[in-house]
């Protein structure tokens, strides 16, 4: 059952986005949407459009903050930072993934060794 | 606590849509910019480099859908977008809106208005702490288990130092006369209720200044509570009253406390509450001196179980009683306190409150029929509207919707009018008091009640909503589409239409049948000759200070002065006095004895009532044998009385009563032997048990010149307007004493309409209920013939053109309506006949079957009806057949 290719888990692209605006700071959308690219060669292969809806709901949880300013082109962006929540839900986030990434590797390795 | 937020926030994005749209523009035109131009930096053409750009976007459209989903409440959305079309359909067809809304507003708003008070009477708890569990313990005589009266004190006594059913038991009563309060100089004539220590923690109030009744008070002398309203009405809010002493009947009073606003007991009257102390005649005559019972039952313990309990103290309360002592016929019995409330505010209140929702349910019943044939009508017309929706794909579900979306904005328009309605209602009611309610709880538009307004709003616009959306959706769109229009389901909707119609003239006919039969009621008590004239007579009632009249010749003395005085007024023509003016048959019972025979020994056998000279020609009640008591009786000569003629026909048949020697409680009793001096007819009076009706008790009237007791009612008969001298009176009796009160001033007939508000109030409410509903009904009737005729115009234009005489379609229509009518009358009728038997406790004079009264609704329906129907049936002449059959 596993996602067909090209579809991001929720949750994936959500740590991605969050992960990305801690690393680099606030950003605007497109800037977000290179950077996933970049980080994910082309292994999530999703249409930048939906990384809006995305960045919606991020800042209906009050994860993310926006602003608007003005882009590298002198264009009206809108600009999204990291809030506080954001900042614990990452670390939350990460903790559990990198709980879930050890006992996978465990398990996996352990299949390989048999 | 965020999820909350973001539902707010979504919430008002909705508000908002202009500028986010705006934004997402923008934002989203940005990113696809800065895709364009990294293409075209990467070598592209800038044709090429938006193609590109698009395509790595993904669809522009998708992605600003699913961000307006994620931004607002999609469904919300949908149906503020059916709220604005309905509103706009709404607005196109004001004549319908309006007729709609006045229709639902004329169902809503009575209902919600009864159900205010049904809320106060019959719903919310008694404003006490654990009022659920508060109960009343009267007494019934034995053998007569419908009666209710007070307990000894003695009784009292024993049931609290004993019981084990009651958390807390207190006695309180309001048998006593009035009594003189005097703060700062001025009398007031104040009801002031004796109360036992615990009673205002039995209720668990506290006081509102100052405190309730403590137990060191006791041994204190006079203590007494205030009520608020007597506080602030009578003394003026008067400050620093807590803690000072007033003077009651002579006596000074230390004042312990004020109670809040808006606290009552039973009598709602109460002027202030007095300490029962062991020095005052209740506990020095114990099985003499009557209280009421009030207590709070322990919980789990049933009524059933603590009235076993006080029945078995009871009996030791009989053991120790002196011998012959009434305390030996009576019982005690255990109450809802809340149902005694309601029940001592008037007799029938629960019957005649559920009644009238009864009926109020019935009328908007009738107007939901009305606005769901309307909505049909309505359909019909717009089948067109609605296939093209279909057409350009509107779900069947979404058209439903839709119409529902509608019919539902109807019901809350209408539903707000009626509110709007009820709060009118509900402040006149509270200002002009048209009936007594219990204690306790006043009646207002609260949360409740606007709930129960909302409840209707909805359940009414499902209601009538339903079957024509239903219906509407229906259409086949080819059918409707290809044809200017579809007569099968035009035809189906009309006979809907006529069933509707039908059921409202049923609904109309139970409820003018129950308002015939209440106003014929009210009609004919009120129209019972009373046994003398009540016209043109004043009534009011006097005090005496204790102390100053101590002695029965102080106040023969004063009594006879204050005649005098009256008598010398201009434009009166004769004065008397009664210690219990009627219609209250509130005299003094007691048994009876007759010389020479033996003690009737019935509580109730005889009501004594003291009389000045000159009672019964004032009143006008006829004197059938020997005379009146005048200047012959005094103090000191024999001791007579006159007797009615139900006494004299009920202790003295086939003999002659004048003469006789009759003594008030037992032959052996130390009452004085009383010779009969005169027969006189029966008076028309009132007792407790029963609303609907008089009563002609057995009296015996006492001379007051040798039974003058401290209160005492005046008769005036006036040639002119009683209410003329009514100002007049406080002055007149001021001048013979200063110290002493008047108060209840009014007419004769007065004193009888009171004891018709209920009766009347009930008749008035039917009877507005009834006209409404005609109204409606005749409304239906004509709507659906207005329709018929306008639906059929090319069938009668086409009879017309085949040589029918325009009187004949004239009759088809004609007949068409009344056909309606006749069905709906006849089953109303049977309606009828099942239901009003639930009023028969409300009836007076007539039977819930009272052919007359019947017939004659029967009658000015149909006539009515037929009025309805003519208009459109006259229509049909108007038509041309050339015209009709050219143009359809």
């Amino acid at each position: 059952m596993a996602p067909p290719r090209g579809e991001v888990l929720q949750g994936t692209l959500d740590l991605i986005v969050l992960q990305t605006l801690h690393t680099i700071g606030p950003l605007h959308g497109y800037g977000i949407a290179q950077r996933v690219q970049q980080v994910s060669e082309d292994l999530l292969k999703l249409n930048q459009g939906t990384l809006y809806p995305a960045l919606l709901r991020l800042e209906q949880r009050g994860w993310i903050a926006s602003e608007w300013g003005a882009s590298e082109n002198n264009r009206k962006a809108k600009f999204y930072s990291l809030t506080r929540a954001g900042r614990k839900q990452l670390l939350a986030e990460t903790r559990s993934w990198e709980r879930m990434t050890a006992l996978m590797a465990r398990l996996l390795g352990g299949t390989e060794g048999a | 606590m965020f999820r909350l937020g973001n539902l707010l926030s979504r919430f008002w994005n909705i508000f908002r849509k202009q500028r986010l749209e705006r934004e997402l523009n923008a934002e989203l035109q940005t990113h696809l910019d800065l895709l364009t131009a990294e293409n075209i930096r990467r070598g592209m053409s800038p044709a090429d480099a938006r193609h590109a750009a698009r395509c790595e976007f993904g669809g522009v459209e998708q992605t600003k859908e699913l961000h307006r989903e994620q931004r607002g409440l999609p469904f919300l959305e949908t149906l503020l977008q059916d709220v604005r079309y309905a509103l706009r359909m709404l607005r196109k067809s004001p004549g319908f809106t309006a007729v709609a809304v006045l229709t639902l507003a004329l169902g809503i708003g009575p209902n919600t208005a009864i159900f205010s008070i049904v809320d106060a009477v019959l719903l919310r708890p008694l404003p006490y702490r654990d009022a659920e569990r508060l109960v009343a313990i009267w007494c019934s005589e034995i053998g007569q288990p419908a009666s209710k009266i007070f307990a000894s004190y003695r009784d009292f006594e024993e049931f609290k130092a004993r019981n084990h059913s009651f958390e807390a038991l207190e006695a309180l009563t309001w048998a006593r006369a009035g009594e003189i309060l005097t703060w700062r100089g001025s009398p007031h004539q104040v009801v002031s209720i004796p109360a036992s220590v615990g009673f205002f923690s039995l209720l668990g109030i506290p006081a509102a200044q100052g405190r309730t009744f403590a137990p060191e008070d006791i041994h204190n002398g006079c203590t007494v509570v205030l009520a608020h309203s007597f506080w602030q009405n009578e003394l003026a809010s008067a400050q620093g009253i807590v803690g000072n002493t007033l003077t009651l009947s002579g006596k000074p009073c230390v004042v312990a406390g004020i109670m809040p606003k808006g606290f009552e007991f039973y009598p709602k009257q109460t002027s202030l509450w007095t300490l029962i102390t062991p020095d005052s005649q209740f506990s020095e005559k114990p099985f003499d001196s009557v209280v009421g019972i009030f207590a709070r039952l322990k919980p789990g313990v049933g009524m059933a179980i603590a009235e076993a309990e006080l029945v078995d103290l009871h009996q030791r309360v009989v053991k120790e009683s002196p011998a012959g002592s009434w305390v030996a016929q009576i019982t005690p019995i255990v109450r809802d306190l809340r149902e005694q409330f309601t029940w001592m505010a008037g007799r029938n209140l629960r019957a005649a409150l559920l009644a009238l929702s009864a009926a109020m349910f019935l009328v908007l019943l009738i107007a939901c029929l009305n606005v769901a044939s309307l909505l049909l009508g309505r359909s019909a017309e717009r089948q067109r509207e609605l296939a093209v929706r279909a057409a350009l794909g509107s779900g069947r579900s979404r058209l439903i919707r839709q119409l529902l979306v509608e019919s539902m904005l109807l019901a809350m328009l209408g539903t707000f009018t009626g509110v709007l309605f009820a709060v009118a209602s509900v402040r006149y009611f509270n200002s002009a008091n048209p009936v007594e309610l219990p204690p306790g709880n006043q009646v207002t538009l609260n949360f409740h009640v606007l709930s129960f307004a909302a409840l209707l709003a909805a359940v009414t616009g499902m209601f009538f909503g339903l079957v024509p959306a239903w219906r509407a959706s229906l259409v086949d769109l080819n059918d409707v589409l290809k044809h200017s229009g579809g007569t099968a389901t035009r035809s189906k909707n009309h006979r809907t239409s006529k069933l509707l119609v039908v059921g409202q003239v049923t609904l109309a006919m139970v409820l003018l049948s129950g308002a015939g039969l209440l106003i014929e009621s009210i009609y004919r008590l009120g129209s019972v000759p009373l046994g003398f004239r009540p016209d043109h007579l004043l009534t009011a009632e006097v005090a005496l200070p204790p102390i100053a009249y101590s002695e029965m010749s102080q106040r023969i003395v004063f009594y006879s002065k204050l005649n005098a005085a009256l008598a010398a007024l201009p434009g009166v023509t004769g004065v008397s006095l009664c210690s219990s003016l009627p219609p209250y048959n509130g005299g003094a019972s007691s048994e009876l004895a007759v010389s020479g025979k033996v003690t009737i020994e019935n509580l109730g056998a005889v009501n004594s009532v003291d009389v000045g000279a000159d009672y019964f020609r004032v009143l006008g009640v006829p004197l059938l044998q020997g005379r009146e008591f005048d200047s012959r009786d005094r103090e000191e000569s024999q001791r007579v009385a006159i007797v009615n003629d139900r006494m004299a026909r009920m202790y003295f048949p086939k003999e002659d009563p004048l003469g006789r020697q009759i003594k008030l409680g037992k032959s052996g009793g130390n009452g004085p032997w009383l010779t009969i001096v005169g027969v006189v007819g029966d008076e028309k009076r009132t007792i407790v048990y029963q609303e609907m009706g008089y009563v002609e008790p057995a009296l015996v009237y006492l001379p007051v010149a040798q039974a003058a007791g401290r209160s005492m009612g005046l008769v005036i008969r006036i040639a002119g307007n009683p209410l003329v001298l009514g100002s007049l009176l406080q002055a007149e009796v001021s001048r013979v004493d200063s110290g002493v009160p008047v108060y209840g001033v009014r007419t004769m007939t007065d004193r009888y309409s009171e004891f018709l508000a209920h009766p009347r109030f009930r008749a008035v409410i039917m009877g507005i209920v009834a006209g409404l509903t005609l109204l409606l009904a005749v409304i239906g009737i004509y709507g659906v013939l207005a329709q018929s005729v306008v639906q059929r115009k090319r069938e009668i234009g086409i009879r017309l053109t085949l040589g029918a005489r325009s009187t004949d379609v004239f009759g088809l229509v004609l007949r068409e309506g009344m056909k309606m009518t006749v069905v709906g009358v006849v089953v109303g009728l049977l309606g009828a006949f099942g239901l009003t038997r639930f009023m028969s406790a409300m009836l007076y004079g007539v039977s819930a079957r009272d052919p007359l009264t019947l017939t004659v609704v029967a009658l000015v329906f149909t006539m009515v009806a037929f009025a309805a129907c003519y208009i459109p049936a006259r229509r049909t002449t108007r038509v041309d057949p050339m015209i009709v059959l050219r143009y359809q």
